[in-house]
C-alpha cells in the first residue's frame, strides 16, 4: 500500500478522475505507480512520462523489447519486484517469454549477443557505479556495440534506477496477473506518455 | 559530438523537480538531486532512498509525519532522491563515453 495518504487517496480533479476511470480504461485496478504519476502530475508524472517515452520508445539501435529487457534486468538487480514483473511482461510480449526468461538468466542464443553483452555493464552501473572503469567499455566495443547504443542503454539504467527507488520507497504493491496483462499490453502499444 | 535526444526532456523534468512553490525548498531538492543531501530528517530519508530504499519502513514515514513533515514534503524528497540516484549513474556512464553530462550541478 502506498505509504503517503494524500498520494493514495488522490488530490485534485485529474487525480481522482484517473482513480475512478482507470478500471474502465485499463480493465483492472490502477497500478500503484499510476497513483504516484497522477499525483501533482506537473511536478513529476507528466515530465517523466515524456522522458520515459523518449528513452524507451523513440528510435534506437536497441529494439523496444530489448530496452524493456534491460529495464526488467536493472529492476531485478535493484530488487524492485513491481518494476521487474511489469517490464518482464512487456519484454515477453515483444520478444517472447522463453527468450526473455533465458536472457535474464544470461543464457546465450536467445536474444542478440550484443544484448547479452550489455547486461554485465548495466549490472555494474546499477549496483556499483563508482567501480566503473574505461576498461568496462572494451567488451561492448569488441561486440560491435556503438557508443550511441551504449548511451541509450545507460539512459535506461538512469530511468529505472530512479523508478525502482521511488516505487520501493513509496510502497507500491506488485501488480496481480490481471493488472500485469492489461498494463504490459498498454505499455507496449501506447508507451509511457501520460 | 552526437546530440543527446533525451536532453531537453530530462532538463524539463529536473526544472519541475526544483521549482518553487512546493512544501520543501528548491535548494533542498537541488542538493538531493546532486547527491548532496543536508543533515536532518529529510536528508537522512534522501540518503536511504538513494542507497537502501528497500529498508524504508512504514514506521520511518510515520515518524517523519509525526515530526511535522507533510506528505508532500516526503513525496518531494523521495522523488528527488530517486532521480538523483539515476542521475549519478547517467553521469558515470556518459562520462566513460566522453559525452556531456546533463542534469547534475544545475546544468
Amino acid at each position: 500500500m502506498i505509504r503517503l495518504e494524500k498520494v493514495r487517496t488522490g488530490q485534485g480533479i485529474k487525480h481522482k478522475l484517473m482513480l475512478t476511470m482507470a478500471p474502465l480504461v485499463v480493465g483492472a485496478r490502477a497500478p500503484d505507480l499510476m497513483y504516484i504519476l497522477f499525483y501533482r502530475p506537473d511536478f513529476f508524472g507528466l515530465p517523466v512520462g515524456v522522458l520515459s517515452n523518449s528513452i524507451m520508445r523513440k528510435a534506437s539501435e536497441w529494439s523496444v523489447g530489448e530496452r524493456e529487457l534491460f529495464a526488467a534486468f536493472i529492476s531485478r538487480k535493484n530488487e524492485c519486484r513491481f518494476c521487474e514483473t511489469a517490464h518482464t511482461a512487456v519484454a515477453a510480449r515483444a520478444l517472447g517469454k522463453d527468450v526473455v526468461d533465458a536472457a535474464l538468466r544470461g543464457e546465450p542464443g536467445t536474444v542478440s549477443s550484443k544484448t547479452l553483452c550489455m547486461l554485465p555493464f548495466l549490472e555494474k552501473l546499477t549496483l556499483t557505479p563508482d567501480a566503473l572503469e574505461p576498461s568496462d567499455l572494451v567488451p561492448l566495443r569488441d561486440a560491435g556495440i556503438s557508443d550511441d547504443a551504449i548511451a541509450d542503454a545507460i539512459h535506461v539504467c538512469f530511468l529505472f534506477s530512479a523508478f525502482n527507488r521511488l516505487v520501493v520507497a513509496l510502497g507500491c504493491e506488485i501488480m496481480d496477473a490481471k493488472q500485469l496483462d492489461k498494463v504490459s499490453k498498454m505499455l507496449l502499444q501506447k508507451g509511457y506518455d501520460l | 559530438m552526437p546530440s543527446d535526444p533525451h536532453r531537453a526532456h530530462l532538463a524539463h523534468l529536473l526544472h519541475q523537480l526544483v521549482k518553487p512553490g512546493c512544501d520543501t525548498e528548491p535548494a533542498l531538492r537541488r542538493a538531493i538531486l546532486d547527491g548532496k543531501p543536508p543533515a536532518g530528517a529529510l536528508g537522512s530519508l534522501a540518503v536511504k532512498v538513494a542507497h537502501n530504499a528497500s529498508r524504508i519502513t512504514d514506521e520511518q514515514i510515520t515518524a517523519l509525519k509525526e515530526a511535522g513533515h507533510s506528505d508532500d514534503a516526503i513525496y518531494e524528497v523521495i522523488l528527488a532522491a530517486s532521480v538523483g540516484a539515476g542521475l549519478e549513474r547517467l553521469h558515470k556512464g556518459l562520462a566513460l563515453l566522453g559525452r556531456p553530462v546533463p542534469g547534475r550541478g544545475g546544468s
